[in-house]
Formats: structure tokens, C-alpha cells, sequence
């Protein structure tokens, strides 16, 4: 099942049925209170007549939690929940425990942000990545641009050659569902689902033997250090972050220290341009 | 013949007033069945708080009698998830056991049904232990009135009968 097929068996009968004119939606955008949306190439156009009522968002988090929102409480706590390799975020009241976010309730507002193909049209631009030999490589674009779906076509197409091992965090990467992952990542892939980076690295370089290691959203420190570990184990890094282009990045401490850790000897950076994607590669200085 | 009859009678009102109070003991049981089974809900939440359909079909198979058949009922129900809301399957499972629980039991664990799978693991443990706290309090105070009314209906029917033996003959 595709992933655009998948999100409309998310949804109550009548936004379904509207959905299904728009295969090519980006998100759905549930309100409560207010009109549908879909985000068709950046841009919110309404979908349908009905208004959203709270209960439509709970029976879509109630299909997509398997009726056990407390299974997903910790992915929820970081503002979303996957499903079969879309993220579902959510806004709500946040309940407070010992002064930390334990939960939401009360949803306001949903975004199911649906992957899509990587375009075969841009195939060249993974595959030059990997001649003559890969590089560790970090893709950066603004959120919603592509560049999980890059990072996750790179992967496959380097696993095609190597031994690449994923850390899947937030299980966006493969979607994995009893073991199987919903997204092809390719012959040699070993992905570890569900693990912070910094202890999924090191699991990784003692158990699996790995030639790459890819993670998705490089964002807090600790990440950081996971970067450090296997960049010290000579292990190639396939990784993405938040930014537009190299100069941005360096205006925030965390990225400026990841760009000139010499870890990365290319940058990958993804644009829109209408409905295409743009991909800029510069090289790093090591 | 005329002593017959009157035995007959008297017989009659002995059944009835035995089968009524099997029916309300069979409540009971059931009642406290139910009790049960929040328990292991709660404790099982509590613990591990695996995905629900998993917990139910896990206790499904602790379960014999009514708790059982609702339990199976849930679980075989559970495809339709999606279609229908989790409180809607737990209403239509708890509806197939009609007459085994008193009324307000079953408005109690029809409420649960709003609850559960729906909100943080705090909420849900919250409503299964108000649940249970009154269907105990319900099971407790039906115990102490079910001993009365069972010599009051014995009584009642013998007293009736052995009138309608006496006006009769």
C-alpha cells in the first residue's frame, strides 16, 4: 500500500473521498473547529466542505495507535506519532509531570505528513555520491523539503554495495512494522529501530560491522557525540539536518561545530523550485 | 387430587423463588467476574502497558463465562477498528451480555469504554480504578441486599402460594 493510500485510510469517510483527488498532497492538515486542508508543493489548499470535530482526530490517533494511545507516549511527547512510514503530528494541551512534558490531550490540530517516491528524475544526484566511492555525506534542507526521502534513497542505493546500518530513532527512515521495514532500504541494510544515536552508534559499530552508518535529524548534542564515535571508528556518516546552505548553518553553535568537525566531506543541500527539488553539492573542507 | 394441586403449587412457587434468586446471584458472579478482570487490566497496564487489542486477547484467555464471551467478543471485533471507534466495539461487546450485569454496572463499564486507548496511561489507570472502586461498592451493598431480598422472594412466594392453596381449597 502506498503511503498516500495509507493516509486516506486514516481519515473519516467524506476527507477520504476529497483526498483522493489530490494524489499528490504533501500533508493533510486537520483543525479543530475549521476546514481541512492538503499542502499540494508548499502551498495549503482546502479540502472539502466539513468542518473538524476533536472526535475525527481522535479516531484517526485511536486507528493509528491501534486503539493504545499509551503505546506512542514517548514518540508523542516529541510532538508526533509514525504510522506505517508517515508522521502523524499533533497539537494539544500538554500534560505537565515534574515539571516535564508527559503527555498531550485535549488535541487541537493534527499533520499527517505523507512520503513520498524519491523522484527518479533526481536519481542522479544520489548516485553521484556514491562514485567513485561514497563520502560521508550530510543533507540539509528546511523541514518538508525531502530530505529524509533523499537520506532514505541514498541509503538504499549504497546498500546495493556496502554494509550500511541505520539508526531509525523515530522509525521514519525503514517504518519498521514486526521486523519488516516498510521502505526499501536496500540489500545490505541493518536498521536499529526506536534507540537514541549516541547508544545506537555504539551497538551498531560492535554488533553489526558496519561500512556506513545513516541517521535522520542531526539536533542535540548528544547526537553530536554519536557523530564523534563513529567518525573515530572510520566508519562513513550519511545524516541529515535542518538548514538552507552551509553559511546558515554556521550561524548555530551545534551545526557550525558539526561542519567544522571535518566529519563531513559533503554537503548535500535540497530546495523547492515549484513542484521540483533543487539539490546543491558542495564540498566540505576535511 | 385437591393435595395434589396444592403440592404442585407450592412447588411452582419454590422453582420461582429459586430461580430468581440463581439469576441475581449469577449478577453477582458476574459483577465480580468483572471486578476481576479490571484488576488484571489495571495491574497490566500498569506494568507494561502493552497495546490494548494485545492485553484484551491475552485476558481472553483467563476469562470463562460472561467476562470470557465479552472479551471474545471484543477481540473478534477488533478488525473493525478504524470503521468504528474502540467505544463503539466495547459497547457492542458489553450489549451482547445483556442481562448478566445489573444496569448501572454496565453504565459504569460502558464510560470505561470512552476512555480507554484514548488518553496518556495516568487517565486510563484512573478510570479503571474508579470503575472498579464502584462496581465493588455496587458488588459489596448487592451482596448484603441480595441476602435479604433472597429470604424475602423465598418467603414471599411460599406465603402467596400457600394463600392461593388456602382460598382455593
Amino acid at each position: 500500500m502506498e503511503a498516500w493510500e495509507i493516509a486516506r485510510s486514516l481519515l473519516p469517510e467524506p476527507l477520504e473521498k476529497e483526498l483522493r483527488r489530490y494524489p499528490q498532497a504533501e500533508e493533510i492538515r486537520l483543525r479543530v473547529g475549521k476546514r481541512p486542508g492538503a499542502v499540494i508543493a508548499g502551498r495549503e489548499i482546502p479540502l472539502g466542505e466539513m468542518t473538524v470535530r476533536q472526535n475525527d482526530l481522535f479516531r484517526i490517533l485511536e486507528k493509528a495507535t491501534g486503539a493504545s494511545l499509551h503505546t506512542a507516549a514517548s514518540a508523542l511527547r516529541a510532538g508526533f506519532i509514525p504510522y506505517r512510514g508517515l508522521r502523524i503530528g499533533v497539537c494539544g494541551e500538554a500534560v505537565i509531570t515534574d515539571g516535564n512534558v508527559s503527555g498531550l490531550r485535549s488535541f487541537s490540530s493534527l499533520a499527517i505528513r505523507i512520503p513520498h517516491a524519491f523522484p527518479q528524475e533526481s536519481a542522479f544526484a544520489v548516485e553521484a555520491l556514491l562514485r567513485p566511492k561514497p563520502a560521508s555525506t550530510l543533507i540539509a534542507a528546511p523541514p518538508g523539503v525531502g530530505k529524509t526521502t533523499f537520506l532514505r534513497e541514498l541509503i538504499r542505493r549504497a546498500a546495493g554495495y556496502f554494509r550500511v546500518a541505520v539508526i531509525d530513532e523515530r522509525n521514519e527512515l525503514s517504518a519498521c512494522y514486526a521486523g519488516q521495514a516498510h521502505f526499501d532500504l536496500g540489500q545490505g541494510s541493518d536498521v536499529l529501530v526506536g534507540v537514541p544515536k549516541k547508544t545506537g552508534a555504539m551497538m551498531l559499530l560492535r554488533g553489526m560491522n558496519p561500512q556506513i552508518i545513516a541517521m535522520d535529524e542531526i539536533t542535540r548534542e548528544e547526537d553530536m557525540q554519536a557523530i564523534e564515535q563513529v567518525a573515530g571508528c572510520g566508519v562513513l556518516l550519511f545524516a541529515t539536518a535542518h538548514g538552507r546552505s552551509a553559511a546558515e548553518m554556521c550561524k548555530r553553535p551545534l551545526y557550525q561545530k558539526l561542519l567544522e568537525s571535518g566529519v563531513f566531506e559533503t554537503l548535500v543541500t535540497i530546495r523547492c523550485l515549484g513542484e521540483k527539488r533543487v539539490y546543491n553539492r558542495e564540498a566540505l573542507q576535511t | 387430587m385437591k393435595a395434589t394441586g396444592f403440592l404442585l403449587m407450592q412447588l411452582a412457587a419454590l422453582l420461582y423463588a429459586v430461580q430468581c434468586i440463581a439469576e441475581a446471584r449469577g449478577q453477582q458472579r458476574t459483577l465480580c467476574a468483572f471486578c476481576s478482570f479490571l484488576e488484571q487490566l489495571h495491574g497490566a497496564l500498569e506494568s507494561e502497558a502493552p497495546p490494548l487489542p494485545e492485553l484484551l486477547q491475552a485476558l481472553c484467555g483467563r476469562f470463562e463465562g460472561e467476562v470470557g464471551s465479552f472479551l471474545s467478543h471484543l477481540c473478534d471485533s477488533m478488525d473493525q477498528l478504524g470503521k468504528d471507534s474502540f467505544q463503539t466495539l466495547w459497547q457492542r461487546a458489553l450489549e451482547k451480555n445483556d442481562k448478566s450485569l445489573p444496569l448501572e454496572a454496565k453504565r459504569e463499564l460502558e464510560e470505561l469504554g470512552s476512555v480507554l486507548g484514548r488518553f496518556e496511561i495516568s487517565t486510563q489507570l484512573e478510570a479503571i480504578a474508579g470503575c472498579l472502586h464502584r462496581l465493588r461498592q455496587r458488588a459489596a451493598s448487592a451482596e448484603r441486599e441480595q441476602r435479604q431480598q433472597d429470604k424475602l422472594t423465598l418467603g414471599t412466594s411460599l406465603a402467596i402460594s400457600l394463600l392461593l392453596g388456602i382460598i382455593l381449597l
